[in-house]
């Protein structure tokens, strides 16, 4: 029997604690090259045209980042650090940058805690150009800052005390208008990935031979953490596409390439001038087959949850694995920004089938509308469940299919190939060891005769016929061997003057050559 | 919050500057010509590059005149700029490291070779994650340790924008400490590594230094009267009378050119190093307010190693290094210095210095140029 009483409800809103940006704060990207990129990201936002980033390589010691954006005022920065931090304001202003009219990439204000994955403590100088201003600031972060907020009862308290800041105002000094964050106390995590543990290879100032030394490796890596972090910014920073030797870019990467050129973001980490590598810097070659590829233009343009979601790129394929691995697979861009690297995974594709041929493809999609709500707080990976998301997952691997099938088929053309290369090398090795042994040139011919020998020496034309269709052993490979042991008997045999002691050693003469 | 008053800009950009460049040109370059000659000579076996340590500044004009002049090494593999070199501020050590490279060391020089641990640096690592303070101090001793490895130096540009001896700091002030430890610091290297070096100084002198320290520099000259009389000969010949606190009253940076190189090179024989005088250089520099004016001095030397260490010398040897000081510091003396803006008012000289400096500011800027479109 059903109560009679009725159930209490309720209803109310929904909020989060302030805790959460706390620890946030603490670690939420993934890579060292994420975390500076969101710093280059809050520069770009600032209508920067430079960022210069150093380390102090081989040391690893401290960060810089300096770049000739709009910088802020002293005022900026207090609200920012008085309750600022997530609560960003800059997409409410129409999306786009007042002075170069670029797309804003910062959503939700946390760009500068990247900082604080670096560091408990910096500072930070700051030129204002509007209000001809400047400041010099210090932040320390508390100790143990994650612990410590645990214990806070979020009742009571309204914001969660994250550390404590000191600023000053300077003189303005217009050659310096922009913003500088200098960590000199970093995390002993980030001196410990970089400082190297033996002999430091320095990457050369030019990029052009960085990118070089780096396709000269399997994988970058291999060279050290720190050309991964230099290789890391590079593909992910919205900077433009190293310049081409001749031909043009790509019609998919048109678009992109003259949309970075235009924002003219420079990058420069320790001296080194970062670019984005683009499809054309493949190395030729490098195997006895010379590689070829081609680009496959991609494309999507549809309304998926009631929102447009725009997507342009390319996929380079190719008939040799990619290397280095780092740039194997897709990477996604949105706002002209990477999200994390390659995606070897091709946004979850089954690769397994495709055995080693999905180390044969590389991708650089471009998400000019939409995405972004699937884009996950770390801006390195996406929220699976999205709509578009999974749109953007269907139309991938839609294209990769036929990639992948004209990729076996090509595959399967150049195997025959150089099977028919190999098997020709061969018999002409064994038309030089029967010249030799006999003094007779020959050569194959084709027979149509059915009843005759497998295998036939007709001496008369100083042809030898191998009977194709005959039940030869199975296996390419097998089988041409046991052709060409045939073709030594028959010829052995054919020397009819001889005696059988001097034919068995013509015919082990031979054997010797066809193994 | 209210607002407090703008802290002025203390960086003075001298890059422009052609009393500065005067003694670039004229005092640094042949001093660093000569190390470099001296270097190559003795390592040219071994290739060991030159080693350079500076205090630079943003600018860094002295580093960008050496590598004009082929001076300072290059990495033949990367082409970057191989030079030492330590800076306070934040802010300037990020331009220095954009655009110097090298090897940078963040910090307060006095204060990363001055370290001395305690029990807080002993009983942690930086790996412990220990508290900010603690933290603040192991980032420092690890400086240390870095610049200690660094050492020995063929040449060390010092170039301290402030005071020696500043009004309330210990007669034995940092700065002055500091170049004791790196005298010590270069004699721990070995003879055959670091034989000699040169050393380019550069302070500034105020009359409102520390009058303890000042009265200690009077009674060193003093004494150096009563004892030597070559030197007690050159001072009566120069200066007439022969109390030196005439000499501080009549003309502080007279009394400092002769008292201050004087000092260094005392306390680097006590640390097995005999200085040879090369040139000392003093101009005055006239902020908005003429009563603060105040003066730069450079002095220029080169130092040897003593054959045997000071502690260990006979009797007849200790007399032999103590005659090669008397003639160290009665060059200092006989030699006087160089008033720079004197030099400056004949039209060739300051027309040949600003024509350098112009050189050296387009070679830098032409390496910058090249390194922002990546083909340095």
């Amino acid at each position: 029997m059903p109560s009679s009483r009725r159930r209490s409800r309720s209803h109310g809103e929904i909020h989060v604690s302030s805790k959460t940006l706390v620890h946030i704060s603490q670690g939420i990207y993934r890579s060292t090259a994420s975390t500076l990129r969101e710093l280059v990201s809050n520069s770009f936002d600032a209508d920067a045209t430079e960022v210069v980033i150093t380390t102090n390589p081989p040391e690893f010691d401290h960060v810089t980042c300096t770049d000739n954006g709009s910088g802020m005022t002293r005022d900026d920065f207090i609200a920012l650090m008085t309750g600022g931090i997530g609560d960003s304001t800059k997409r409410v202003t129409g999306g786009r940058t007042r002075k170069l009219n670029r797309p804003i990439i910062g959503r939700i204000g946390i760009g500068l805690l990247a900082v604080a994955q670096l560091s408990n403590a910096f500072e930070i100088w700051s030129h204002d150009r509007e209000s001809k201003m400047a400041f010099h600031g210090t932040v320390t972060l508390r100790d143990g800052l994650s612990r410590a907020t645990d214990s806070i009862d979020p009742e009571a308290v309204e914001a969660v005390p994250m550390g404590e800041y000191d600023t000053e105002e300077i003189e303005f000094e217009p050659t310096r208008a922009g913003t500088s964050i200098v960590v000199s106390d970093v995390k002993r995590g980030f001196t410990r990935k970089y400082r190297p543990r033996s002999t430091f290879e320095a990457p050369p100032t030019d990029f052009g031979l960085f990118l070089e030394r780096c396709f000269s490796e399997r994988r970058i890596s291999s060279l050290g953490d720190y050309w991964e972090l230099l290789w890391g910014l590079a593909v992910q920073c919205p900077i433009p596409y190293f310049p081409k030797a001749s031909t043009e870019e790509p019609q998919p990467l048109a678009k992109a390439a003259t949309r970075l050129d235009r924002y003219g973001l420079a990058l420069v980490v320790d001296q080194l001038r970062l670019w984005k590598p683009g499809p054309w810097q493949y190395p030729d070659g490098s195997t006895d087959d010379a590689i070829e590829s081609h680009i496959a233009s991609f494309q999507l343009d549809e309304r998926v949850a009631g929102e447009r979601l725009k997507v342009s790129g390319y996929l380079h394929v190719q008939n040799e694995a990619i290397k280095p691995t780092e740039r194997r697979g897709v990477l996604v861009r949105i706002r002209d920004v990477g999200i994390g690297g390659y995606d070897r995974g091709f946004l979850d594709y089954d690769r397994a089938s495709e055995g080693p041929r999905a180390h044969w493809i590389s991708g650089e999609l471009y998400a000019e509308e939409g995405l972004e709500g699937a884009l996950n707080v770390d801006r390195d990976s996406f929220n699976e469940m999205h709509p578009h998301y999974l749109c953007l997952q269907d139309r991938l691997h839609e294209a990769l299919h036929p990639l992948f099938r004209g990729m076996q088929a090509d595959q399967r053309k150049r195997t025959a190939r150089k099977r028919t290369q190999k098997q020709k090398e061969t018999r002409d090795r064994l038309i030089d060891a029967i010249r030799d042994a006999v003094d007779v040139e020959y050569s194959f011919g084709v027979s149509a005769d059915e009843a005759a020998a497998v295998v036939r020496i007709d001496a008369r034309r100083r042809k030898i016929y191998i009977d194709e269709k005959a039940e030869w052993p199975s296996g390419s490979a097998t089988a041409e061997l046991a052709k060409q042991i045939a073709v030594a008997r028959a010829v052995a045999s054919d020397q009819s003057h001889k005696s059988p002691r001097e034919r068995d050693e013509l015919f082990l003469r031979l054997l010797r050559e066809v193994l | 919050m209210p607002a407090r008053p703008a802290v002025p800009n203390t960086r003075d950009n001298w890059s422009r500057d052609r009393v500065k460049h005067y003694v670039r040109l004229h005092g640094w370059c042949p001093a660093c010509k000569h190390r470099a000659r001296a270097v190559r000579a003795v390592r040219a076996r071994n290739a060991e590059p030159l080693r350079y340590f500076t205090l630079c500044a943003a600018a860094a004009v002295d580093v960008f005149m050496l590598d004009r002049l082929d001076i300072l090494p290059r990495d033949n593999a990367t082409n970057r700029l191989r030079v030492y070199w330590c800076e306070s501020n934040g802010r300037e050590y990020a331009d220095i490291e954009d655009q110097v490279g090298g090897i940078g060391f963040l910090g307060k020089l006095e204060d990363i070779l001055l370290f001395e641990d305690d029990d807080d640096t002993r009983n942690y690592t930086l790996d412990d994650e220990p508290p900010l303070e603690v933290r603040r101090k192991l980032i420092l001793k690890d400086r240390n340790s870095r610049l200690r490895e660094a050492f020995p130096f063929d040449i060390l540009n010092l170039d301290f924008c402030g005071q020696f001896f500043p009004p309330h700091s210990p007669v034995s002030s940092p700065m002055l400490r500091s170049i004791d430890r790196i005298m010590e610091w270069q004699a721990q290297a070995g003879t055959v590594t670091c034989p000699a070096f040169t050393l380019l100084l550069t302070t500034c002198v105020r009359r409102d230094g520390n009058p303890e320290a000042m009265d200690e520099l009077t009674e060193r000259l003093r004494g150096n009267l009563e004892e030597s009389g070559a030197f007690k000969e050159s001072y009566s010949r120069s200066f007439g009378d022969l109390d030196p606190r005439s000499l501080r009253s009549d003309s502080l940076p007279t009394f400092f050119a002769l008292s201050f190189p004087k000092a260094i090179a005392s306390s680097a024989l006590e640390r097995d190093w005999c200085a040879v005088h090369e040139d000392t250089f003093l101009y005055e520099r006239r902020p908005n307010q003429p009563r603060k004016s105040y003066w730069m001095l450079s002095w220029i030397a080169h130092f040897e190693r003593l054959d045997k260490p000071a502690s260990r010398i006979g009797r007849s040897r200790f007399q032999d290094q103590s005659a090669q000081y008397e003639r160290a510091i009665t060059a200092i003396i006989e030699k006087g210095y160089v008033n720079v803006r004197e030099e400056l008012r004949t039209r060739s000289v300051e027309e040949r210095t600003s024509a350098d400096l112009d050189a050296v500011i387009d070679h830098r800027n032409r390496y910058l140029a090249a390194i922002r479109d990546g083909s340095a």
